[in-house]
């Protein structure tokens, strides 16, 4: 059996060329880094928000 | 069930089976019917990963431990959106470069043929054995809630899903699983409404908040970092967020989904709107749970929900034991309702708050106390653990719902199963078909043979899992055999993905036997340590990723020394 030895690995050039085939290239600041900071900012939210009902909707003890 | 029930529920089937049959004139050749083509809308294979992870017993099994121990599930799905996050920016790209037919085919184009022949094995073993479970699970509630026959339930849900799966193929599925994820959304508003309705009059939202609060119902966050609890922040960040990546970037059943999008772009946006929904879907699904449990303080709800396993007690010694539970339950029932109702009066009027408070929590922890004496002696008798939070929502429905709306839930249930059922077949067919069919027995043939190839295989994939479904109950252990394979391996595969992705040295050698390892060792963890099932995903992913990175490394050093790599 053959191995492949050759790197292939590279997650940005493969980013880089799937996005070229539908999509203007994007860099650091571009509409999907902020999509997924929006993603990461609401989830940051949520567990705040779900903490707090926690905190405040927590009747077992007075 | 009354007839009008019998006409939504016949006209639910009616529906799907014609919208398949509509769109499945869109098919023309393989690629038509395992990825429509790569030509779906971003908003259809949204709905439909949402769709194929919302199982019947997600939305029947999660609503009953709402009921029996509060919100904290919701935390398992914390780590979904950061997953979806990194399978958009890390997973979607190559996958979607590499104009796939299966998430396995990319480990043969970046390894070698075993490791896709192995892994596709493994997804086979594990899915087929799951496709059935999501059959008998529902069909086994609804035939004890309803006394309707187990094999006819399962026969009327796998014949419908098989005949538009077979005949549609995936663009007859994800338009089928829009439609049944729209039922399940509507399902969950209606109960959540239909429930709030029928509180007493004088109970407001805020004394429904507030009596659901009194024994924890609403604590959805758990700061304990014990890695033994299954249910806590930590566990959900880290373990949900690998069992998301696991289960959304290496399993056909989803892969398959964001395939059959028209673009990187679409496939994209369908999992960033997973991100999105999920958490509030499962928060509102598991708030019907919670309003069960308040709406029960008002309304007397049976000990047991489960009538087989109330049968089973009766008609064993320790029948009048179960009666004497049954008895003070009414007796504390009766009391707490009272105690609720005086809760709520002294909200609004201005009484001793603190001390019906005090009161309702007392009758509370003496009716949970109770339950779990009667699940006790259940599982006394049985000689297995009592399953009684699977029946807890249906048995509202066929007692408390209203004409119609029965119906419409019901056909909820049956649309929950079916689209997991339906993705899960085509899924199955596809890693046939391309990893194994194409692969190993006919590389060159013509677009109409894979085809037909691909009918036979969901049929057979269909079969498969009616029969693992009517005989579920029979194969017991080998069931939980299965899933447990499917644990072992999950974390795993990932970890294989993420070596590929992201360790440019890594080779065939390092992914192979680094499968082979992770596996074992999450055996080896799942045997000896109390950890949560939650972390295995954990531990096979970086159990690869270690072992595989220093094998690929010990094969480059070996062959620059000038010795073969062992293969």
């Amino acid at each position: 059996m053959t191995e492949r030895l050759d790197p292939v690995g590279e997650v940005a050039r493969a980013v880089a060329e799937a996005e070229s085939e539908t999509e203007p290239p994007g860099g650091p600041f571009s509409t999907w880094n902020a999509l997924y900071a929006a993603v990461l900012i609401t989830l940051v939210g949520v567990i705040a928000l779900l903490w707090v009902l926690t905190e405040l909707l927590d009747h077992s003890a007075s | 069930m009354t007839p009008l029930d019998w006409g939504v529920f016949a006209l639910y089937f009616a529906g799907v089976l014609g919208l398949a049959w509509w769109q499945s004139r869109k098919n023309v050749g393989v690629e038509g019917y395992f990825l429509a083509n790569r030509r779906m809308a971003w908003g259809a294979v949204g709905l439909s990963v949402m769709a194929t992870q919302a199982s019947a017993i997600t939305y029947i099994g999660t609503t009953g431990q709402a009921f029996d121990q509060g919100m904290g599930f919701i935390q398992v799905y914390l780590g979904l959106p950061i997953a979806m996050v990194f399978i958009c920016a890390v997973f979607a790209p190559f996958f979607y470069k590499a104009r796939l037919y299966t998430a396995y085919e990319y480990l043969e184009e970046r390894f070698d043929a075993r490791t896709r022949s192995l892994t596709s094995f493994l997804f086979l073993v594990s899915r087929g054995m799951a496709a059935g479970i999501v059959l008998y699970a529902p069909a086994i509630v609804l035939s004890v809630i309803f006394g309707w026959d187990e094999r006819m339930t399962i026969l009327i849900m796998a014949v419908a899903t098989i005949a538009y799966t077979t005949m549609g193929g995936i663009t007859a599925v994800i338009w089928t699983d829009v439609v049944q994820m729209g039922m399940m959304l509507a399902g969950i508003a209606i109960a959540l409404v239909v429930l709030f309705t029928q509180l007493p009059p004088e109970l407001g939202f805020t004394d429904m908040v507030y009596v659901g609060g009194i024994q924890e119902k609403w604590k959805t966050i758990d700061l304990n970092p014990d890695p033994r609890e299954t249910y806590t922040l930590w566990s959900g960040l880290i373990g949900g967020l690998f069992l998301a990546l696991a289960y959304f970037g290496t399993d056909q059943s989803q892969v398959q989904r964001y395939l059959s999008a028209r673009s990187l772009k679409a496939s994209r946006m369908a999992l960033i709107m997973n991100a999105f929904l999920k958490i509030p879907m499962q928060f509102f699904i598991l708030g019907i749970g919670v309003l069960l449990f308040v709406f029960y303080h008002f309304e007397q709800p049976p000990l047991i929900f489960n009538q087989a396993e109330v049968a089973a007690v009766e008609a064993s010694a320790r029948a009048e034991d179960y009666r004497v539970l049954e008895g003070e339950q009414g007796r504390v029932h009766t009391l707490r309702r009272d105690a609720a109702l005086a809760l709520v009066e002294a909200r609004h009027g201005g009484g001793d708050v603190e001390a019906f408070r005090t009161e309702v929590l007392r009758y509370d922890r003496e009716l949970t106390a109770l339950r779990e004496e009667a699940k006790g002696l259940v599982a006394e008798v049985r000689g297995a653990a009592s399953n009684d939070v699977n029946y807890v929502f249906p048995s509202y429905l066929v007692e408390y719902v209203p004409a119609g709306l029965l119906g419409l839930l019901i056909a909820v249930i049956f649309a929950a199963a079916m689209s997991s059922l339906d993705s899960e077949l085509t899924a199955l067919s596809s890693a046939t078909v391309m990893d194994f069919y194409r692969r190993y027995f006919r590389k060159e043939a013509s677009d109409a043979h894979y085809l037909t190839v691909a009918r036979i295989t969901t049929l057979f994939w269909g079969i498969y899992a009616c029969m693992v479904a009517l005989y579920a109950g029979r194969l017991g252990s080998l069931v939980e055999a299965v899933n447990q394979i499917g644990s072992l391996f999950y974390g795993s595969l990932l970890g294989v993905f993420l070596l590929a992705f992201l360790v440019k040295s890594s080779n065939a050698r390092g992914a192979f036997y680094g499968l082979i390892i992770g596996m074992a060792t999450v055996l080896a963890v799942s045997t000896f340590t109390p950890i949560s099932w939650l972390y295995y995903n954990v531990v096979g992913a970086f159990t690869v990723l270690a072992v595989g990175t220093l094998l690929s490394r010990n094969a480059s050093e070996a062959s620059s020394t000038g010795q073969s790599a062992p293969t």
